[in-house]
């Protein structure tokens, strides 16, 4: 009983620092995590044991690839390209950069997409200039929905996919089809609220011709390398089914082989990694874990069991709804890890074979993030830049216009799971 | 050798009230790209360079791109000095400057240029101003230093 309450205090005060923000949320679940192997709740051992290093791995391979490829000016390349082909059609700009962010956060994190897409943003706006609010939240929106369609665009889909054994070509085939009709439906309300920003003869001529992509890519020797790489990481992440192979093996194997070649600094390279997020993680997984060893998590899902009365039906759109309005306030990472125990308890005493849960999940989990600044990093990272640059987003501003929209995705995540999975 | 043997005994100074048009003409008439901030009593209160000038005049989204040829010019960078030139030293004063006294040694002010990575440090007795050291001060008298050892 008493390991109990330990553990519950100290989830509960390492969870409200990381959502206060009172200290750096690493630090806030690290030390959570000592504190309740100290007070021997878990062992050591055990702790260990519930660290999914499928989940750092695949995360840290991936954050090599990007640090390494970040250096190529490839993404300033392709934005530039979209600049070009918008031809200074204002809606025409909005789509290229929505789309080009919403591919970029499928495959890289979305906080590195975002990093390179809004100040570029910024510098065109200051140009001719624009109001660049409508376009920044644009890409927010999209860093976070594109983020949703893959194994690798956001954290809780690594979590989740590691967790359960999901191959990279099931997250494609299961939540791709609904995050282009979501995004298709958050490009046609954004046209819908800035109504004269993107009215479709709205032209901004000769901005085409005021941005050089070729200078993106000057001196750079490692764009053909890192293009090779990538693409042969992602094969070989489509191709799981024929090889076996688990994604840490391959991002690490991408990384590090991306690292040789590219013949910089393994000290410099290894330094950019993102060890916050990295121990962040390592942090939650063993205070998720001993939750699990208390029996912390069977109270919680046999509450959601009696509340759903096993209807598979209603426990898909309550994870769905619980996990969307969730993580429109709390981060992700956290909330997942702790969904998933959860929904396997749910699994065993309902013996459901649905698979809708983790759909459900993982659409409410990313989706969420959208629902406010707080959301996810992306969102913080681009309200920070704008900032900066003297251009104010406040949190109702964007929550007025964010959170209806993600409540409309839920709508139609909703829909899609049951057309897909529950009829 | 002492810093009292190869500082200048230049105490040109601004105040926290100078506007950055006046930093700026100081600045070019002395050919000196950093200036001690000064109280009424010529006690150093802080420094400012053109580091911080040129740092406040380039808009905030030139630091998040790494390699900005690409971008169009669109003359940001002068708009921004001339809408910034009545401002106050003050708004970009650097309240925590490097100094010396007379009796530190050449060795140490070398360190203190390489590892704060600044061109100018200010010489002080107490808190009062008395002077400043150059790198190219300092590397001037080393040579000299030595023909005289010959």
């Amino acid at each position: 009983m008493e390991h109990i309450v330990i553990t519950c205090i100290i989830f509960f005060i390492a969870y409200s620092l990381v959502v206060t923000e009172a200290i750096p949320r690493s630090i806030a679940m690290v030390l959570g995590a000592v504190l309740l192997i100290s007070f021997d709740v878990v062992s050591q051992e055990t702790a260990l044991h519930y660290i999914d290093f499928n989940t750092i791995g695949l995360l840290a391979g991936m954050m090599l690839m990007v640090a390494i490829t970040k250096r190529t000016g490839l993404f300033e390349f392709l934005s530039v390209k979209a600049i070009k082909l918008s031809k200074g059609y204002s809606w025409r700009l909005l789509l290229l950069f929505a789309v080009i962010t919403a591919i970029l956060s499928a495959f890289l994190d979305n906080v590195t997409t975002v990093i390179v897409i809004a100040p570029i943003t910024i510098a065109l706006a200051d140009a001719i200039g624009i109001n660049p609010v409508p376009y920044l939240i644009t890409e927010i929106f999209a860093s976070n929905i594109g983020g949703t369609a893959t194994l690798i665009g956001d954290p809780p889909n690594i979590i989740i996919g590691s967790a359960l054994n999901i191959s990279f070509l099931e997250f494609i085939t299961n939540n791709t089809p609904v995050v282009i009709v979501i995004m298709i439906y958050y490009l046609l309300i954004i046209k819908l609220i800035y109504k004269k920003e993107f009215a479709s003869t709205k032209r901004y001529p000769g901005v085409d011709e005021m941005f050089d992509e070729r200078k993106t890519l000057q001196g750079n020797k490692h764009i053909k390398k890192s293009l090779a790489v990538f693409t042969l990481t992602i094969i070989m992440f489509l191709t799981h089914s024929i090889h076996g192979l688990e994604a840490a093996t391959i991002a690490l194997g991408g990384g590090f082989t991306l690292l040789m070649l590219s013949k910089l600094d393994p000290e410099e390279i290894l330094s950019e990694l993102e060890y916050p997020t990295l121990f962040f993680l390592i942090g939650i997984f063993v205070i998720v874990g001993a939750m699990e060893e208390v029996h912390i998590v069977d109270a919680i899902s046999k509450i959601l069991t009696k509340y759903t009365a096993g209807s598979e039906n209603l426990t898909t759109i309550s994870i769905l709804w619980i996990s969307g309005i969730s993580t429109a306030f709390v981060n992700n990472i956290p909330f997942t890890t702790v969904m998933i125990p959860i929904i396997k308890d749910v699994i065993h005493d309902t013996q459901s074979s649905s698979d809708a849960y983790w759909w459900a999940l993982s659409l409410g989990a990313c989706l969420g993030g959208n629902g406010s600044l707080a959301g996810s990093a992306a969102n913080i990272v681009v309200i920070a830049l704008a900032r900066k640059n003297k251009i104010k987003i406040t949190f109702k501003d964007f929550f007025k216009i964010a959170f209806p929209l993600m409540i409309g995705s839920l709508i139609i995540s909703t829909v899609y799971l049951y057309l897909r999975y529950l009829m | 050798m002492l810093v009292k043997d190869f500082m200048i005994r230049d105490i040109t100074s601004v105040s926290k009230s100078t506007t950055i048009e006046y930093l700026i003409k100081t600045m070019f008439r002395h050919r000196r790209t950093t200036m001690p901030v000064v109280n009424e009593i010529n006690e150093i209160i802080g420094s400012i360079s053109m580091d911080e000038i040129l740092s406040a005049s380039l808009p905030n989204y030139f630091k998040s791109i790494s390699n900005t040829a690409f971008l169009p010019d669109t003359n940001q960078f002068s708009k921004t000095v001339h809408k910034i030139k009545k401002n106050k030293v003050s708004e970009y004063i650097n309240l925590s400057p490097i100094t010396i006294t007379e009796k530190d040694t050449s060795t140490r002010v070398a360190d203190l240029f390489i590892k704060n990575e600044i061109k100018c440090i200010f010489v002080i007795d107490g808190k009062q101003l008395k002077g400043f050291v150059s790198r190219i001060d300092l590397m001037q008298s080393i040579l000299d230093d030595h023909e005289v050892g010959k």
